[in-house]
């Protein structure tokens, strides 16, 4: 009886150091995101781009990353923009700002938006992490109710079963929209301007065309220090540090 | 009874209706029949198709094979060239064709012309292959195979003789150049072309039609075609050249190959053309002959994204405006004035779309309309294309003092950059008016409108919003697919677990001597501590307790409710009998004189049972098992 108290005791104490230092962790970046948006008000916006990436990488937020565009855009960097503003908007598809920003950018500096699949679209609408939640819960939940009334005796009701079809649709619903995500993970944007499509992935390989920043991609294929793109018009090389990947 | 009373009127009357019934059935069924014999109304279309000559498929194919020229130098090139009187579909050429090693083949132009013949239109397919040779020789390309209209035809030999230097007496292939004003362009920006093809022997010039520019991703603009003869000097030679020109457009950047090909038509010119200079123009029947060109390479890049002005509509090349011009400048409030706005240019005008009308609150603009057509301008600084547009505007407040201005801009390509061309302002006066409402209503819902499309940088998030631990999604990461490994074990086990249990329900005898089994571990080993402490008593309450326990399972009865019989029962003949059979009785009944007996006897010589006594349980728990 003893060693049990001692235990929840030690437990506490270790619940509570972590809480502490979560907190801080969130004071931190809660510091960084007010300093941030100050420095982005008084026209600071390399200050305003530190913090805000120092508030992504402590904690990231939908928030952060779409002031994070807000700043990189003010610098002119439309590629690093855009995909902040893609990962703001992967985070919380329900704030319309990002969405009105990548709009707002892709009309000012004449670039396309990626070509989406419907499952890709499918994903958009709900924020990346939320489908993997859903996918494996409702899957698990299925199997609950396929094994334990078995396994516990339970008398067998209708509501059992559909408890099971409700589980097992809403699994197949969210399978496309997984698979989206899984592709979109694929798509990048040309960090650099004029970055050269190569038609082999060397340096000394013949240029197919070149390609704007912010311009969007596809990656199919990653050999060294190149990566194989598929824009909306040509497949080309390009070298990895040229291409950013949303994810 | 009816005959009878059938009068002869009555007989009359019915003969007559008789007679009315099947002429009226017959002027019905003849009516129908005419009414079904007219013929229906004929299709236009189709009457214009009837009306067209019919292309010949029925007459025998025949091909023609020659060299153009059949005698070149070494370096120089000729023309293999196959002419088969079939539907250019109809023929299945092969991809390659066999040739001597020497010979090196490529393909060319490949084309089909319909020859007017009587009342029908006789088909001519042309394939052409640029060929060169390694060395100085006679080489025969042989005869070979393919498939017209389903059936084999045999393309016969053709021989080229290429000697060690070019002969200048020998008679020079004709065919068609191309040029280009520019071989490096942007995407979107004209470039004229020229498709020339030089006098034959004599100064004889002949018209080329059904003119093709071959390439993938330009657009040819037909209306912008000329044609002229004109005698100059080209490829070292002077005489009348028939110059074909055009205007393309690339649409997608990187490396294009351009050629072009055409088929001569003797006299028979296709358009209005341009003679200049003095030339002979060949007589008699046209000779269609396929000539096409070497292929021109033509780079194209993206317009720059950077400095992209507002008013950008596309216009690509040198663009003046003329000072705008108002057909009044002392207007009211409801009014409509109209600004016209000349665009000039000494390239293409007719790629130039008109900047779209500003977005202004008090003022309603409508989109431009084009004024005439492209023109002709002669100034002082050259030849000019123009094109003129006008904007009706309407101003809805009377506090204005100029017309809006509209942005245009262009690209420059020489410069490579943008070109501001804002239409600018023009002064006006603004008397009090009114407005009809509708004008306003529209002007509103413009305002409106544009304002609502029109995009702006959000400002910051004020909070920190959806929190996320990474960016990466789960799925995409390792762990992800490890933490499903918790509830995949977890029920993995409850079903092993479930099906344990399920097993032992309907064998419990199982667990019945599993757990005698457990029981009678336990007996034996305080048995053998009581017979170490020399317990005499404990050590036969344990040994009794210890049968008891291990022969429990084998009837349906509590252990303690097993007598010593029992036990004896379970062992094996020779041991009932024997000693470990006297052992259990002797052991029992002590126990029962310990329990039963007020004055119990010695139990001392008890522990000398013990060898006997693990013998007979040791066999008893193999009988549990």
């Amino acid at each position: 009886m003893k060693s049990l108290w001692k235990n929840i005791w030690s437990a506490g104490l270790v619940l509570l150091g972590l809480l502490w230092l979560g907190g801080r962790g969130m004071a931190a970046g809660s510091d960084d995101f007010s300093r941030g948006s100050a420095a982005y008000a008084a026209g600071d916006y390399g200050l305003a781009v530190e913090l805000f990436a120092a508030c992504v990488t402590n904690q990231s937020s939908a928030g952060a990353l779409q002031n994070l565009g807000n700043s990189q855009w003010q610098l002119g960097r439309p590629a690093e923009a855009i995909i902040a503003w893609e990962r703001s908007r992967s985070a919380d598809p329900f704030a319309a700002a990002a969405e009105n920003n990548l709009r707002f950018a892709r009309e000012v500096a004449q670039l396309e938006a990626p070509d989406l699949t419907w499952c890709e679209i499918a994903a958009g609408w709900l924020p990346a992490t939320w489908w993997a939640g859903l996918a494996c819960g409702s899957f698990w939940f299925a199997v609950a109710f396929l094994l334990l009334p078995g396994v516990f005796r339970w008398r067998r009701s209708a509501g059992q079963q559909a408890a099971v079809a409700l589980g097992l649709g809403i699994f197949l619903l969210v399978l496309p929209a997984n698979y989206g995500v899984w592709t979109r993970a694929q798509l990048g944007f040309v960090l650099v301007a004029e970055t050269p499509l190569r038609f082999t992935p060397t340096a000394a390989a013949e240029p197919v065309t070149k390609l704007a920043a912010g311009e969007p991609g596809r990656v199919v294929r990653k050999r060294g220090k190149y990566l194989l793109i598929q824009t909306r018009r040509t497949q080309g090389w390009v070298e990895r540090s040229a291409f950013g990947q949303s994810f | 009874m009816s005959s009878a009373r059938r009068s002869p009127a009555n007989c009359v009357d019915s003969r007559w209706r008789a007679l009315f019934f099947w002429v009226g059935l017959m002027v019905v069924l003849t009516v129908d029949r005419l009414q079904a014999q007219t013929p229906p109304q004929p299709d236009p279309l189709m009457q214009l198709m009837l009306t067209q000559p019919s292309i010949d498929v029925s007459t025998n194919v025949e091909v023609r094979v020659v060299f153009d020229p059949p005698v070149i130098g070494l370096g120089e090139k000729s023309t293999y060239r196959v002419t088969i009187n079939a539907v250019s579909d109809s023929i299945k050429w092969p991809d390659d064709i066999y040739a001597p090693m020497e010979l090196t083949v490529r393909p060319g132009a490949r084309g089909q012309i319909l020859q007017p013949a009587l009342d029908k239109l006789k088909p001519a397919t042309t394939i052409n292959h640029h060929v060169t040779a390694a060395k100085a020789g006679v080489f025969t390309i042989p005869e070979f195979r393919v498939k017209v209209y389903g059936r084999n035809l045999t393309v016969p030999a053709a021989q080229l003789e290429v000697l060690p230097q070019a002969d200048p007496r020998a008679p020079v292939g004709q065919r068609l150049y191309l040029e280009l004003t520019e071989t490096n362009a942007f995407c979107g920006q004209p470039i004229r072309v020229r498709v020339l093809m030089p006098s034959a022997a004599g100064n004889a010039i002949q018209a080329l039609t059904q003119v093709q520019i071959n390439g993938d991703g330009v657009l040819v603009d037909q209306t912008s075609v000329r044609q002229r003869i004109q005698a100059l000097e080209f490829q070292g030679r002077s005489g009348p050249v028939f110059i074909y020109e055009s205007v393309i457009t690339p649409l997608v950047a990187g490396r294009l190959d351009l050629s072009a090909q055409a088929f001569t038509s003797g006299n028979q010119f296709a358009g209005a053309i341009t003679i200049q200079g003095q030339a002979t123009i060949m007589g008699g029947q046209p000779q269609y002959v396929l000539l096409d060109s070497d292929a021109v390479r033509l780079n194209v890049a993206p317009l720059p994204r950077a400095g992209l002005l507002p008013g950008f509509s596309g216009a690509i090349g040198r663009y003046e405006i003329d000072p705008p011009q108002l057909s009044t400048n002392r207007l009211r409030v409801g009014d409509a004035v109209k600004l016209v706005v000349t665009f000039r240019t000494a390239g293409e005008i007719k790629r130039i779309n008109a900047p779209a009308p500003p977005a202004v609150t008090n003022w309603q603009v409508f989109p431009p309309e084009v004024e005439g057509g492209p023109l002709l301008m002669a100034t002082a600084a050259g030849l000019f294309s123009a094109i003129k547009y006008s904007y009706t505007m309407i101003p809805l407040t009377n506090d204005m003092q100029a017309t809006p201005a509209i942005p245009f801009s262009y690209f420059d390509p020489d410069a490579k950059a943008y070109r501001d061309l804002t239409i600018p302002a023009v002064a006006v006066r603004v008397a009090a008016g009114v407005a009809t409402a509708e004008a306003q209503a529209i002007a509103q819902a413009a305002a409106a409108q544009t304002n609502d499309q029109r995009l702006k940088l959000s400002g910051l998030a004020t909070g920190p919003g959806v929190l996320t631990t990474n960016l990466k999604p789960p799925q995409l990461r390792g762990s992800f697919w490890g933490w499903q490994l918790g509830p995949l074990f977890g029920f993995a086990a409850l079903w092993f677990w479930d099906r344990r249990r399920r097993f032992y329900e309907q064998h419990p005898e199982i667990l019945v001597r599993r757990r005698a089994r457990r029981a009678l571990r336990r007996e034996r080993s305080v048995l053998t501590k009581t017979a170490q402490q020399g317990d005499a008593v404990g050590f036969a309450r344990s040994a009794v307790m210890a049968l008891r326990v291990a022969g429990a399972p084998h009837f349906p009865a509590l252990p303690r409710a097993l007598v010593g019989r029992d036990i004896i029962e379970l062992l094996e003949l020779p041991m009932r009998e024997g000693r470990p059979g006297a052992a259990v009785r002797q052991l029992f009944a002590m126990m029962d004189d310990a329990q039963f007996n007020l004055t119990p006897g010695e139990f001392g010589a008890v522990l000398a049972l013990q060898p006997e006594l693990d013998r007979i349980l040791d066999q008893l728990e193999e009988r549990l098992r």
